[in-house]
């Protein structure tokens, strides 16, 4: 089972959806392995962010 | 070339949680494309090659190296599209590129998170999303 639960804000959700299939097959798969750990090795942590992280994916 | 950029912030930190599953992350996206870079002019000491000059690559390659020459390399119609630059350059460059992307990714974090605390927090799991997806 996963660690977290991911959830999206409406903002997120609507772009999202908007996203060509494949491309949102990429960033689902990318979700659900921050589910299982939300900060790997490849996220990086935003200077002044307040905690916000950040971790990119391909397109 | 583009990339998506996947913002997070655990709303829960792991040492708090009451059950694994209690824990969860705000997750936002933002499209990021590399700018397209204006046409010159260009200073006296940037020079230009066609991109298929295999001979004066290696010649390039050195006066970037020993004299610091930035030289572009331009395709058939005559655009830069890429270039041969010193080590230090690239490496300033990349970094200049990482703090304007850091920013740009940090407002538009902050921006949407300020979005989200005027939504009251509402949050959609990505498993009811995608049953949206698969239903449509």
């Amino acid at each position: 089972m996963a660690a977290y639960e991911v959830e999206l804000t409406a903002r997120a959700r609507k772009q999202y959806k908007a996203l060509d299939p494949v491309i949102r097959d990429r960033i689902r798969r990318a979700l659900l392995d921050l589910a299982d750990d939300p900060a790997p090795a490849q996220v990086k942590a935003l200077a002044g962010g307040g905690g916000l992280l950040r971790i990119r994916v391909g397109a | 070339m583009a990339y998506i950029t996947i913002w997070i912030r655990r709303l829960l930190p792991l040492a708090v949680q009451a059950s694994p599953r209690a824990a969860s992350a705000v997750c936002g996206l933002r499209v990021f494309a590399w700018p397209t870079v204006p046409a010159g002019p260009y200073p006296d000491h940037v020079t230009e090659m066609p991109i298929d000059d295999a001979a004066g690559l290696a010649s390039a390659v050195h006066d970037a190296a020993e004299r610091g020459q930035v030289v572009y390399l331009t395709d058939p119609q005559g655009r830069r599209i890429a270039a041969i630059v010193p080590a230090s350059v690239a490496a300033a460059g990349t970094a200049a590129i990482e703090a304007l992307e850091d920013a740009a990714d940090l407002a538009a974090g902050e921006e949407a998170l300020a979005e989200w605390d005027a939504d009251d927090r509402r949050t959609y799991r990505l498993a009811d999303v995608d049953a949206e997806l698969s239903e449509s």
